[in-house]
């Protein structure tokens, strides 16, 4: 019970906390700044669905409850004032002013999104949310915006103050993302096959056109079965301090090779890359203090 | 010895903790205090104690919190092709959505055969004459779900999935007042899906195109103001 304790609330410096904030805002910005295009089309009553039927639809298909801001902000110009509050909020929250509220207009607005559009929702769309919720709960080391800790990021000085909580929540989020994939992955026959990496870059997500990948079709036959064991093996190795770095490289070179190859998909790969965050120690504890809570 | 008895005679309590042996004076000697020496041993709160800067509270609310939400992400593990899955699924899914913490994730579990999709609409006056229109509301404006790929999921699930009804008729009956509005002389309209979907990848081998383009047409749907559902 002890460890089970000890698992969430351990403290650690809190820098690593303004990190994974900054980080987040800056996923949010781009986030909210891709969903410009579609404001009208998929967000106002103007577009494709009126606000009652949203609610309707999201029922049908989550069996949840639709609160979104969007269905009481509903013409073309308040859902533009909604995306460019949501822009500016995800700037103040990267500079750790008012984090708290700023993160929650942010996540409110990104919540309201998928209760709005569900039918136009993305993966990563899941992703925000959730890591939202957790940080939403969670330390966010407000007391460092970005130039304090660019200044002091060389600082040796052990500043022990949050509980690890928030951070082991967004690590655990990481191993159900790759490895619930991974199951899924395990039933379907394009994978099964070794066929998904041709199919994948052959199709409407592949950057480079022409039939190429067929002629390299032996080689993405291996590669799609070491990208199953790529996403397995990523939460471990990033879990495990000595293999940390490993973990970074391979899971930052698969997700820039998706957002390459693919087009539309660089969000994807951010929103992954930044949930590393979470897992990286700039400031390690001493081994001789590690596990103290003094 | 009565209870009473017992309670006033103690003078301290040896315990095991997880790691290492500690004694604990109970200076009060009560019921209570001995309760809270279970607590506190049994419940790990010696740990959370240790906490200067934190009350009592708040940590057994982050352990209940971080407890909550790891359950719910563990959980979401389960295959949803299982009945422990769906089971999971049904009864957890409305609560996930609505806070944002669906755990759904099968990006790419599903590869994409498509390879291109072109969205449109053509409309017909009452001579039967032919007008075309981007499929992008309010303005009737072409879109591209290459580039924009929200478009593509979406036209995809609103056509190709029944649980999306109620929004593809929502998108039928918007595009019919759309038109209506734009032209009055009007009459019917249909969708079309210019959809190219990838071929065998032994037909590609053997000199076919990377994908073959068919025309899928949706409706023909009434031009009207409000539609009776």
């Amino acid at each position: 019970m002890n460890t089970f304790s000890l698992l969430w609330l351990k403290n650690i410096d809190p820098r690593r906390y303004a990190i994974i904030r900054i980080g987040f805002a800056l996923l949010l910005l781009f986030q909210f700044v891709h969903l410009f295009p579609y404001r009208d089309t998929i967000l106002s009553n103007a577009g494709m669905n009126n606000p009652s039927v949203a609610k309707i639809g999201f029922h049908e298909l989550t069996g949840g409850t639709s609160i979104s801001l969007f269905n009481y902000f509903q013409s073309s110009s308040e859902v533009t004032i909604i995306l460019i509050l949501a822009i500016i909020a995800s700037l103040i929250l990267a500079w750790g002013k008012w984090a708290r509220p700023t993160l929650f207009i942010c996540f409110f607005i990104q919540l309201s999104l998928i209760h709005r559009a569900p039918a136009s929702t993305t993966g990563w769309d899941s992703i925000l949310t959730n890591l939202g919720f957790i940080l939403l709960f969670s330390p966010l080391g407000k007391d460092w915006n970005p130039w304090d800790l660019f200044r002091q990021w060389n600082k040796k000085q052990i500043n022990l103050k949050a509980p690890q909580y928030g951070l082991v929540l967004i690590q655990l989020q990481v191993f159900i993302i790759y490895w619930q994939t991974v199951i899924q992955k395990l039933g379907d026959q394009y994978w099964a096959k070794g066929e998904s990496i041709t199919y994948f870059l052959l199709s409407h997500h592949g950057r480079f056109t022409g039939s190429w990948p067929v002629t390299w079709h032996e080689l993405f036959d291996k590669i799609n079965y070491l990208i199953l064991l790529v996403e397995l093996a990523i939460p471990i190795l990033l879990w495990i301090r000595n293999t940390r770095r490993l973990g970074l490289w391979i899971g930052i070179g698969l997700h820039l090779s998706i957002a390459i190859l693919g087009i539309n998909l660089a969000l994807f790969s951010l929103t992954m890359i930044v949930s590393y965050l979470a897992f990286t120690d700039p400031w390690p504890t001493p081994h001789k203090l590690r596990g103290s809570t003094e | 010895m009565d209870q009473k008895a017992f309670y006033k005679r103690r003078t301290s309590i040896l315990f095991i903790g997880q790691s290492n042996l500690q004694l604990f004076t109970i200076k009060k000697s009560r019921p209570s205090s001995t309760f809270f020496v279970l607590y506190y041993n049994g419940l790990s709160i010696r740990y959370l104690t240790n906490h200067p800067d934190m009350s009592l509270n708040r940590k057994v609310i982050i352990i209940l919190f971080s407890t909550i939400i790891s359950a719910n992400m563990l959980l979401g593990i389960a295959p949803l092709n299982t009945n422990f899955g769906k089971s999971i699924s049904k009864r957890l899914d409305p609560i996930r959505w609505t806070i944002g913490l669906s755990q759904k994730w099968d990006m790419f579990h599903s590869i994409p055969t498509h390879h291109s999709l072109r969205v449109y609409l053509t409309a017909y006056d009452a001579s039967g004459k032919e007008y075309r229109y981007g499929a992008g509301l309010p303005s009737f404006r072409e879109i591209s779900p290459k580039k924009l790929i929200r478009y593509h999921y979406t036209f995809l699930r609103l056509f190709n999935d029944p649980l999306n009804k109620s929004f593809k008729e929502s998108y039928i009956e918007s595009i019919s007042q759309t038109l209506l509005k734009t032209d009055p002389r009007l009459r019917q309209f249909t969708i079309n899906f210019d959809h190219g979907r990838i071929n065998a990848l032994e037909s590609i081998r053997k000199g076919a195109n990377i994908a073959t383009t068919r025309t899928e047409k949706f409706g023909p749907y009434k031009v009207q103001g409000e539609m009776k559902r």
